[in-house]
């Protein structure tokens, strides 16, 4: 069974009166576990299609299914719901809450789904952040954390909820190429151990390199899909 | 999940310190202020009630009709016999004192100037137990039959008397011939009610009654009511005794004091433009902290609805911020306001300064005084957070409903 099914998918932008289209229909399988990036030079239509899965947008046309469930008749409260229950966000900016210590901002993605005690709150969300390295800076604020740490911090908040899916948008574009290649090694290590889907575009021949499943899309079509 | 909203709304009041305390010291600044104001003017207004009970129109008064109607000219056509008047009136339940008195225009002379004055013929007797005139004054009352008499002290001060002094009054009897009684100051009123130091002499009520050709006569009976009465239903009391066979009718003093009242109405207008103001300060206020605390975190609200955060969680962030402001501003302005207060009531404000013994229709000079009104302070305190977390909706709900994506696009 699909995690996620796209079926000719299409979504166009206006500028004015002119039409701009964004995807041209755009037919997607993605498996639970599998660790995929989508690649493609800029405006492609990678983020486009990244906000699609995300439940951030609605498609013009076509049909989008997680877990069997369509997600184009869905009103804004339940497409907050998805992305509340089932999926976990990565950004290029890291996009913590400034004011929150690292501990509090991972805190607050767990707590946000109400269904954990505070003993188990404060369990998870340790936890979680001794698995992504950030023992000793849980109290930190994120002005005091280096970009490698922030993102870290990032994929710690999108990993504590156990999403089904974590979209990752160009997760190492801010970070240097050797902080950048520890951060896609923990989403691998993370991909592998807690068995979680991660869907993310990106630039970076490095982070290609390690995907296990490279989609390429260009002007709004997949051009190749490959399986490693 | 509200807890951590309000955990993180406290954590975005601190973001912006300066302007969180600038927004909640404006509210504060307001709400204080109104508390003070009101304490003064409910003060004021209490002050003023008992100058008018206790100086100058007791709680009750017995006159003719026509008098009432022609009062402000001092007419001494609707006198009336005293009699056994005051003695029955004394037998209505909650009646304390009564006393009759004679008010009439006239001339004070003091051999070189005059000016016109309330001539007010009193029983030294009966006129304590209803008035609380003898406390100001400093010298003594007039004895009865004697050509005595106590000068307001603004007065004195004005024609140069003092006590041991003579001067004349000049009037006119009841059938209208002039009439000049010499009397010797044997007293100054120094009363918190201007009217009274400023133009009122007080003379023995029989030495009063002889000089207008009006012996055992009046103008006014007075009445004193015990501590606790119904104003109405005594005035109503006295009237049956009166009313029928006298053609007398009694009036209680809020019929009196119109002028008085007037402006404690118009001080109750004043009251709700201030409350207004307090009103559009908090909005002015909360609107710009809320609008440009959501206006710098759009970014981070894009995020939120990302990690599936609904517009109306988002909405609530932002009105427990604004709950935060109103409660800080209104307890602050509350604790402020009570200090003031605490000073208002124990050492007043001096308003001699301004107005000296100037009558204004209110019936107050000297320090006035404020007291303490907790039905203010609470309904400052429920305004001033019910007014944050309206103000707070419109720009809260703009911040929610921006399309995430966009918000997320932004440097």
């Amino acid at each position: 069974m699909a995690l996620l099914k796209l079926t000719g998918v299409t979504k166009d932008y206006y500028q004015g009166t002119v039409r701009v289209p964004a995807l041209r229909g755009i037919d997607l399988d993605i498996k639970p576990g599998e660790f995929t990036s989508i690649a493609g030079p800029s405006g492609s239509g990678k983020t486009t299609l990244l906000n699609l899965i995300g439940c951030l947008d609605k498609p013009t046309s076509g049909q989008i299914a997680l877990e069997d469930r369509p997600l184009e008749q869905l009103t804004k409260q339940q497409l907050a719901d998805v992305r509340r229950d089932k999926i976990g966000f990565i950004f290029q900016s890291y996009n913590l809450i400034p004011v929150l210590s690292a501990y509090e901002n991972v805190e607050f993605s767990l707590a946000l789904l109400g269904r954990h005690s505070q003993a188990e709150i404060r369990s998870k969300v340790i936890s979680i952040l001794d698995a992504v390295g950030l023992q000793g800076l849980y109290e930190r604020k994120p002005r005091d954390l280096s970009g490698g740490q922030q993102q870290r911090v990032a994929i710690a908040r999108a990993l504590v909820k156990e999403p089904k899916l974590i979209l990752a948008d160009e997760p190492t574009a801010n970070l240097d190429s050797e902080t950048g290649e520890a951060i896609v090694d923990l989403m691998q290590t993370m991909n592998r151990e807690k068995n979680v889907t991660f869907v993310f575009s990106t630039h970076d021949p490095m982070v290609m390199e390690h995907a296990k499943r490279l989609i390429t899309v260009k002007d709004g079509h997949v051009e190749s899909d490959e399986r490693r | 999940m509200v807890w951590y909203l309000a955990k993180l709304a406290g954590k975005n009041l601190m973001r912006q310190k300066k302007r969180t305390v600038i927004t909640f010291l404006t509210l504060s600044i307001g709400i204080f202020s109104y508390i003070a104001v009101d304490s003064l003017l409910l003060g004021m207004d209490q002050m003023a009630i008992d100058n008018l009970t206790s100086l100058q129109s007791g709680h009750l008064q017995v006159l003719h009709p026509e008098y009432e109607a022609e009062r402000e000219d001092l007419t001494l056509d609707y006198t009336f016999e005293v009699g056994q008047l005051p003695q029955r009136i004394s037998r209505v339940n909650e009646v304390e004192a009564v006393t009759p008195r004679i008010t009439f225009s006239a001339q004070l002379n003091n051999g070189m100037d005059d000016l016109p004055v309330v001539g007010t013929g009193v029983d030294p007797k009966t006129d304590l137990q209803v008035f609380d005139l003898e406390p100001h004054i400093s010298g003594r009352m007039p004895q009865a039959g004697a050509y005595e008499a106590v000068v307001g002290k603004s007065l004195a001060d004005l024609m140069e008397l003092g006590v041991g002094d003579y001067f004349t009054l000049i009037s006119r009897t009841k059938a209208g011939a002039f009439q000049a009684i010499d009397l010797e100051v044997v007293g100054l009123a120094n009363t918190p009610h201007p009217d009274i130091n400023l133009a009122t002499v007080f003379l023995p009520l029989d030495v009063a009654a002889e000089s207008l050709g009006m012996s055992g006569q009046a103008t006014e009976i007075f009445v004193r009511l015990a501590p606790t009465h119904d104003l109405e239903a005594a005035a109503e009391a006295v009237d049956d005794i009166v009313g029928e066979r006298d053609g007398l009718r009694a009036y209680h003093w809020r019929e009196i004091a119109a002028d008085f009242l007037a402006i404690s109405e118009s001080k109750r207008m004043f009251n709700l433009v201030f409350l207004a103001m307090i009103f559009l300060i908090g909005v002015i206020g909360v609107v710009n902290t809320i609008l440009l605390s959501s206006m710098e975190r759009v970014k981070e609200i894009g995020m939120m609805k990302a990690m599936g955060l609904k517009e109306k969680e988002i909405i609530l962030e932002f009105a427990l911020e604004a709950a935060g402001i109103g409660f800080l501003g209104s307890l602050s302005g509350i604790a402020i306001g009570a200090a003031l207060n605490l000073y208002l009531i124990n050492v007043g404000i001096d308003i001699s300064a301004f107005f000296g013994d100037m009558s204004v229709g209110y019936p107050v000079t000297g320090s006035i005084y404020g007291v303490w009104n907790f039905q203010t302070m609470l309904i400052s305190f429920a305004l001033g957070l019910g007014v944050c977390l309206l103000a707070s909706y419109l720009p809260a709900r703009g911040a929610a409903a921006k399309d995430p994506i966009k918000s997320l696009q932004r440097s």
